[in-house]
């Protein structure tokens, strides 16, 4: 096989040069690794949640390590619409990988009016709609844990803007497949998974949790075989374009998560280890394609064998 | 202000040195990039173990020295991180993503100069009495430490003009009591100029309050240097924001580490 495999994904109606994005909430609004990533290589920018009024966020600390992975509990700090309009977007759309924005509301309204002003935002390439936040009260897991409720934000963000829609889903419950089936069938382009999975952890010295908030979002290698494990399961029974994401530090992850059946991918917490995880990725995968023959990534989605 | 932006590199570690029981200097050799740091600025550092996933998070550290090429660490052991850390033998590459965060703003016009330190916060304090002294500007360093074994060098500061002062605890060394303590007792009785008196202190938080406390009458401009969690250092993941006097959100890893006292405590 020679020459450069074909990069290039359809996550429904969003087209992306090549299937590595950054995950929302690990690399702000892009801006702020303009000097330390090659920007321009990336698939994606997935920006931080943003809701319809800026939020402050949970209190200190919000951030805990553990093993092979963190807990953070940061509570969807942002800036709120309006200042991403004003401040944020000029800059992330003159950048050359899609833009697609995060969103979150504490009810079906907001996450309508959300899309709604977005569709209008010239330079918004894409919306993920956040139902699985772990860290609010009101809105996030409580949307994306009920299958109805999550089928009734996908339909009203769908029905207010004809920009791609992609969903990201919560790994904290017990049938991912009942929700991917129902949101899926809302008409959405894509369902991204996972989001992080609730957890604790203790400071024994002094007793106390170790986030602020008490329970907060697992990230990191750690969270990784639950997230290939939904991944594979959504691909098995639907055939909605999937975004694999949860634990990817190298090419080797990226590639799981494809033959599980994920279409793209996205780096999270790994690029707080190395800033330029993302676009180091893509070499690999590349490298990958051409060893075993293939001329386009889309190969590897779902090429899993589990027969003899 | 000149703000140099951060840049990821394989630092190579040449050197460590043992100061004291729990504290090291590890000296890397850098890029005239992190090098040109200013002080109060920090970099990640880590991961530990390229391959190992745990420690999973880079370890952030205040610059000590930097000159040329070479950058230097004040490390004290604490945890995990900082126990993996310091096994390492030198020589060894290791991620460092740097300079981060704003550093000191000391004004052009004061004339009077103290910095005030409590452990480990001596290290970004001692690369700005260095700075400041090489300017020929006149500097007092308090160091306060539980006891002489918690101790850094110092005569490196005193052989380039910083006039040093140190206080212990249990009065090991120096003059007994806190850094605060020491600090009111020299300030006791003087009259310093609120235009021309810059103040910095760096240490635990009930130390910071501490200062703010004893100064803020005065009128004089005083900086704090802040420690938070942090996961990425860039200002992207929003874990080490803090919620400053008047209410609104800051990030230490990039509106900080260093915030003026009054921005902080009431
Ligand atoms: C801006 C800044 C400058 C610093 N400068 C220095 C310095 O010059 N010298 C020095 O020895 N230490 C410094 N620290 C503290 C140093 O980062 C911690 O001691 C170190 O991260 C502890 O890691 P550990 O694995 O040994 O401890 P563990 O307690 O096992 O670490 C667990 C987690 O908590 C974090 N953590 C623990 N203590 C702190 C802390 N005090 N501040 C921030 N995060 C912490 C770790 O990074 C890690 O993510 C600085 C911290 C900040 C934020
Ligand atoms: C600090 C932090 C902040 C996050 N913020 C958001 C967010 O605002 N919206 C969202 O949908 N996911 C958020 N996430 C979840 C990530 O996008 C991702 O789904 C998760 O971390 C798993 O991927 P990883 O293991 O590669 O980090 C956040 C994760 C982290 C670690
Ligand atoms: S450490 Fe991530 S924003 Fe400061």
């Amino acid at each position: 096989m020679s020459g450069q495999p074909d990069m290039r994904v359809r996550l429904g109606r969003l087209e992306l040069d090549n299937p590595v994005m950054v995950a929302s909430g690990t690399f702000g609004f892009g801006r702020e690794y303009e000097q330390l990533v090659a920007i321009e290589r990336l698939g994606a920018i997935v920006t931080k949640g943003l809701s319809l009024q800026p939020r402050p966020g949970n209190p200190a600390p919000r951030i805990a390590e553990t093993p092979a992975g963190l807990l953070n509990s940061i509570g969807l700090e942002n800036p709120g619409l309006q200042v991403f309009l004003d401040d944020k977007l000029p800059w992330l759309r003159r950048q050359r990988p899609a833009v697609v924005v995060n969103i979150f509301g504490t009810t079906v309204d907001e996450y309508a009016r959300l899309a709604a002003r977005l569709d209008a935002a010239e330079g918004v390439d894409a919306l993920e709609v956040n139902i699985s936040c772990p860290n609010v009260e009101r809105g996030g897991l409580t949307f994306g844990a009920d299958a109805g409720a999550a089928a009734e934000v996908a339909a009203a963000v769908r029905s207010a803007t004809g920009k791609p829609v992609l969903v990201k889903l919560t790994p904290n419950v017990t049938d991912i497949v009942a929700i991917a089936r129902r949101v899926a069938a809302c008409g959405v382009d894509g369902l991204v998974l996972i989001n992080t999975l609730r957890g604790m952890a203790i400071d024994i010295h002094s007793g106390r949790p170790r986030l602020g908030n008490v329970i907060g979002g697992l990230s990191g290698p750690a969270i990784r075989p639950v997230a290939v494990r939904a991944v594979y399961e959504v691909a098995q029974a639907l055939d909605v374009p999937l975004v694999g994401c949860g634990g990817i530090c190298g090419w080797q992850d990226a590639v799981e998560f494809m033959l599980a059946g994920a279409r793209a991918v996205q780096i999270g917490s790994a690029t707080f280890r190395r800033p330029g995880t993302a676009v180091e990725i893509l070499p690999g995968i590349e490298k990958f394609l051409r060893q075993t023959g293939r001329s386009s990534v889309g190969e590897l989605c779902g090429a899993l064998e589990t027969g003899d | 202000m000149v703000v140099t932006s951060p840049v990821h590199i394989e630092a190579e570690l040449l050197a460590r040195r043992r100061h004291a029981d729990h504290l090291f200097e590890l000296e890397f050799r850098v890029n005239r990039a992190v090098a040109g740091a200013r002080p109060g600025q920090f970099v990640m550092l880590g991961p530990i173990g390229e391959l190992a996933l745990d420690p999973f998070l880079c370890r952030p550290f205040s610059i000590y020295r930097a000159d040329g090429e070479k950058l230097s660490l004040l490390v004290a052991v604490v945890g995990r991180g900082t126990r993996l850390l310091l096994e390492i033998e030198p020589p060894a590459r290791l991620g460092m993503l740097g300079p981060l965060g704003n550093g000191f703003r000391v004004p052009a016009a004061a004339r009077e100069i103290v910095l005030v330190a409590g452990g480990l916060g001596v290290a970004p304090l001692a690369f700005l009495a260095e700075r400041l002294a090489r300017q020929g500007r006149s500097v007092l360093l308090v160091v306060g430490v539980r006891s002489a074994a918690g101790l850094p060098p110092l005569r490196w500061l005193v052989e380039r003009g910083v006039q040093v002062e140190v206080a212990s605890e249990d009065g090991s060394r120096g003059r007994r009591g806190t850094a605060i303590d020491v600090l009111g007792r020299l300030l006791a009785g003087r009259q310093l100029p609120a235009d021309s008196t810059y103040l910095a202190g760096c240490g635990p938080r009930a130390m910071l309050q501490a200062l703010h406390r004893l100064t803020k009458q005065r009128g004089w401009q005083v900086e704090v240097s802040l420690e938070n969690r942090m996961a990425c250092g860039t200002g992207a993941c929003l874990g080490c924001t803090l919620q400053l006097a008047g209410g609104e959100n800051a990030r230490v890893c990039r509106e900080g580490p260093v915030f003026a006292a009054g921005e902080v405590f009431l």
